[in-house]
């Protein structure tokens, strides 16, 4: 008997598997020529039945960026002095790095934050501030930005979403989001 | 005449293959963790507060246990106790390795719902999964049972490069042989000198991603035909693996994939007694 259920729940698994793959795999080309019933279960099943990701998907890399997105941070200093933006730096990779990455999920969830706030604020039909910040990215990037290094004399900090083109030879910068300022309340300082 | 060492490993072998491979990478993920705690923090990346936004109105009950404990304890105590069971395993070589296994299972997913998604890569979903099926081993009483644990990790593994090489093939920019350049120009998954030395050799761009491309679309094909073909790919797929964790930093790939291939050399096996038989 429980011989019987591990086999059909591996098998389960693995159908849903194939079947989770199949919205990354066919894509937007390939929607129309789909019938309307499968499309659900084919194109839309990782927002209805794989909401919590617990089926993979796996893509890796295959999706070429064609730009490099920057998160960067400003303070308004007690006298209203604004200070320079400031680049959250990725560490560049070493052959070290191939036995010790400490760094790199922090790396990538500021990858995935940034985009995850631009793919929001993209999504929304009627774009407010208010919805903006009551998002889940925004609040772990400004908790985020405000646990940064600052000076005892910092009041408010706010960030800045960047995007620079890659490989083009264009050093053009497109600002796509800033934040509000946010207060920094007391606490301790770190420069 | 058959591969001596591939016709000596044995399922109980291959398990603890598996089991020694995952248990280096969740000890070398908590270490990294660990010295990165500070991120984990209530002002740090990963802290509850800035996620708790997500969980807070959905399940009163679980939602409010879930928050107490967060709010309560350190991430850092589920480092610890994620790491102590990797250890055990490795230390105690399978007697108990099922039970705490289960541990390091239920700690990554309470992790999961403590961090979200945001930081994680397909290795944690791997990894996960390769766990799930070392706890499933032991509890499967039948033989076939124990073998089918086995064919569903190949099949898992042959997926995952699958779909990456179809996707890939999609992919204009792969096609031309112009996406490692991309790649290899960001900051987070890059490597300057890589980057000059592809654009410096003519073609070698265009080389390494229809060899990518061709690696990951034909492992099913390769790792079928038998234990040959399987050696082979396990050899351009240890290359490929490390090649990726010296060039991206993505260290946790290199365990978890090679986590698989005994599983596959056990399924290549197989298909070779039946194609023979």
């Amino acid at each position: 008997m429980i011989s019987v259920f591990v086999v059909c729940a591996l098998a389960l698994f693995f159908i849903c598997s194939v079947l989770a793959q199949c919205s990354r795999i066919l894509g937007p080309d390939h929607r129309k020529a789909i019938p309307a019933g499968w499309k659900r279960l084919l194109l839309d099943g990782n927002q209805l039945w794989n909401r919590w990701r617990a089926i993979p998907v796996f893509t890796f890399f295959s999706y070429v960026p064609d730009r490099e997105i920057w998160l960067l941070f400003r303070d308004r200093l007690c006298n209203q002095d604004l200070t320079p933006w400031k680049t959250v730096e990725y560490e560049c990779n070493t052959v070290w790095k191939c036995f010790w990455n400490p760094d790199r999920r922090r790396q990538k969830a500021v990858m995935d934050l940034t985009g995850a706030l631009l793919n929001f604020m993209v999504k929304q039909e009627e774009l407010s501030l208010s919805s903006i910040v009551s998002s889940r990215s925004f609040a772990r990037l400004i908790t985020y930005t405000k646990g940064l290094p600052r000076t005892r004399l910092t009041a408010e900090r706010q960030f800045m979403i960047a995007a620079t083109p890659i490989s083009t030879g264009d050093q053009t910068v497109r600002i796509l989001f800033i934040s509000p300022m946010s207060p920094i309340f007391a606490g301790p300082h770190n420069e | 005449m058959n591969n001596i060492w591939l016709g000596s490993l044995s399922e109980l072998s291959a398990i603890r293959i598996t089991g020694l491979l995952l248990s280096i990478g969740v000890m070398l993920d908590c270490a990294e963790m660990w010295t990165v705690r500070r991120v984990y923090a209530p002002d740090g990346m990963f802290s509850w507060e800035g996620h708790r936004l997500d969980c807070a109105d959905r399940h009163h009950f679980v939602a409010g246990l879930l928050d107490s404990m967060f709010r309560r304890y350190p991430f850092s105590y589920l480092i610890l106790i994620e790491f102590a069971s990797a250890v055990a395993v490795v230390v105690f070589r399978g007697r108990y390795s099922a039970y705490l296994i289960a541990v390091i299972i239920f700690v990554r997913l309470l992790s999961i719902v403590r961090n979200g998604h945001d930081g994680s890569e397909g290795a944690d979903h791997m990894l996960l999964l390769l766990l799930s099926c070392l706890v499933l081993y032991p509890i499967a009483p039948g033989a076939t049972a124990r073998r089918v644990v086995f064919w569903f990790i190949c099949a898992e593994t042959l997926l995952a490069y699958v779909t990456a090489g179809v996707v890939k093939l999609r992919n204009r920019r792969w096609r031309e042989g112009t996406a490692l350049q991309y790649i290899l120009a960001t900051t987070l998954f890059g490597h300057n000198f890589v980057r000059q030395a592809v654009s410096q050799l003519p073609g070698t761009g265009r080389a390494i991603c229809w060899g990518v491309i061709l690696f990951e679309c034909t492992s099913p094909f390769v790792v079928l035909t038998g234990y040959k073909g399987c050696l082979l790919f396990v050899f351009v797929g240890l290359c490929f693996h490390f090649a990726i964790a010296i060039v991206q930093g993505l260290n946790l790939f290199v365990w978890v994939f090679l986590a698989t291939y005994p599983a596959l050399l056990i399924t290549a096996r197989d298909v070779s007694h039946w194609l023979r038989s």
